[in-house]
């Protein structure tokens, strides 16, 4: 599905990524974890073309992002979803339009059409009620659901979830993972997630990759992460400091 | 010593090179068929119909200003028959112009950039990148051409509330002839002084104004001091290059 093969992305004369190899399966929660500004949010921002990287490949069902034009970068990332770490909300649209904006921009579909999708979004996150409210008017966990909304709404192939429960409390937290769940699995789309909360990690995970000195390692599965036997893995999952 | 002062032009030079970029850029998205007119008309209103208000009061006591200090003056020396011409001249050619530019840069490039800026920071650029939208397109392109179109109108509003407080003045304050007044400019003003500020300095200021705003915006670093400080930006550097542009344009055309 998603190939990275010796990626290198340099900020400031750091490497933070450095020859970064990883394989996310298709219809798979991939989860990637490791400490703050060790590149887990670079590489979803490279893999949607946001930002250009040094060298290495990444293939997305075998076509590689080098090299490839804006508008055909375009293509693939309309089938990409994608939950920023701020929910990333148009502050001057509604909710509505928020969730329906890439509808109404790269379809076809009648006003009627968009409108009936996006409730379908809305009532799948528990927001229908929020249809015509502006994004400075609902909670962190709100927006977050409201993001989730919008990147689901045209049935993405791949979903990306950049810290989707960083700075929710734990009841929010849960309720986010248990839609990550179920929404993926209801479009049958592949995630992958971002994240450092333990919570997040054990809920959602079905394959981890902890990123370390700018390389992916693949971890023991979420049931066994905790008592993992590298201890690098071992000590971050539980929180120790050397 | 040396290493400052290269780093410096080096980081001038940068910022040229990617403020032409960004214009070129800007200025393909014109005519590319994904800029929808109905972001266009959206951004007409708020860039022109929201600044009426304001521009018209600053006209209004340019104009009065002007006109007080030329009649005085003017009268003193036996010149009444030119102070209509005068004025006209001051007001069509460079006030009106100018000072339009000037508000419009404070109030729409301000809120340009800071509305940008926090889209950036609040990674929404990055939101419409990621589902296909291209930020160019979608935000740039749309507040060009509003601000292209936009300025104009309201300088042929703001000359005429300029010249007409003028007129108020001259005539209630200093008793003069309100028809001697229209007859001087009338006979001192041509078609070049009215439609030079109008249609050369009105699109060029118009696009100086957008293109710095949205430029300055999009290149905003993070955090709530960057929004300020790229709102401040975009007004400083918009005036410094509204003043230049607007001495070559009068010195070229006038």
């Amino acid at each position: 599905m998603i190939e990275i093969n010796n990626l290198v992305k340099i900020y400031n004369d750091k490497r933070i990524l450095n020859g970064l190899n990883l394989s996310i399966k298709e219809k798979k929660r991939t989860t990637i974890i490791g400490q703050s500004g060790c590149g887990k949010s670079t590489l979803l921002r490279l893999i949607l073309g946001l930002e250009k990287f040094e060298s290495g490949e990444i293939l997305i069902d075998g076509t590689s992002l080098s090299g490839l034009k804006e508008r055909e970068k375009n293509k693939i990332r309309l089938g990409f979803g994608m939950v920023f770490q701020s929910s990333a909300l148009f502050d001057s649209l509604t909710v509505a339009e928020n969730v329906g904006l890439v509808l109404k921009e790269h379809t076809n579909m009648t006003t009627g059409q968009i409108k009936s999708k996006v409730m379908n979004a809305l009532d799948l996150v528990e927001l229908g009620s929020a249809y015509n409210k502006l994004p400075s008017e609902l909670s962190g966990g709100m927006k977050k659901r409201v993001a989730i909304a919008r990147a689901i709404i045209n049935d993405p192939k791949v979903i990306f979830f950049d810290e989707p429960t960083t700075g929710l409390d734990p009841i929010t937290s849960t309720v986010i993972e248990q839609l990550i769940n179920k929404l993926t699995d209801y479009i049958g789309a592949t995630s992958v997630i971002v994240t450092h909360q333990i919570s997040t990690i054990l809920n959602v995970s079905q394959e981890i990759y902890m990123f370390v000195e700018g390389k992916a390692i693949k971890t023991e599965a979420a049931d066994k992460i905790m008592k993992s036997k590298d201890k690098i893995i071992y000590n971050f999952v539980n929180g120790l400091v050397e | 010593m040396f290493e400052v002062i290269g780093s410096y032009v080096i980081n001038i030079f940068n910022i040229l090179g990617s403020y032409s970029l960004f214009c070129s850029r800007v200025l393909k998205r014109v005519f590319s068929k994904e800029l929808k007119m109905s972001r266009v008309t959206e951004q007409m209103y708020k860039v022109g119909a929201q600044s009426f208000v304001i521009t018209a009061i600053t006209l209004t006591f340019v104009g009065m200003v002007f006109s007080s200090q030329v009649t005085k003056e003017f009268l003193r020396m036996g010149a009444a028959k030119i102070i209509g011409g005068i004025v006209g001249f001051a007001i069509w050619r460079e006030l009106g112009p100018l000072l339009t530019a000037v508000v419009v840069a404070a109030r729409v490039g301000a809120a340009i950039s800071s509305e940008i800026a926090a889209m950036k920071v609040t990674e929404q650029l990055d939101a419409l990148k990621s589902m296909a939208l291209d930020p160019y397109s979608y935000l740039y392109a749309p507040r060009f051409i509003a601000l292209v179109c936009m300025l104009p109108l309201l300088i042929i509003f703001a000359d005429f509330i300029g010249f007409m407080a003028g007129m108020l003045i001259y005539v209630v304050v200093y008793n003069g002839n309100s028809v001697a007044y229209f007859v001087s400019a009338a006979h001192m003003l041509d078609a070049t002084d009215i439609l030079a500020g109008v249609l050369i300095k009105g699109p060029l200021f118009g696009a100086v104004i957008a293109l710095t705003a949205t430029f300055v915006g999009s290149r905003t670093k993070s955090g709530s001091q960057g929004i300020g400080m790229s709102a401040t930006l975009a007004v400083v550097a918009s005036l410094i290059i509204l003043f230049i542009l607007n001495f070559f344009v009068s010195f070229l055309v006038f």
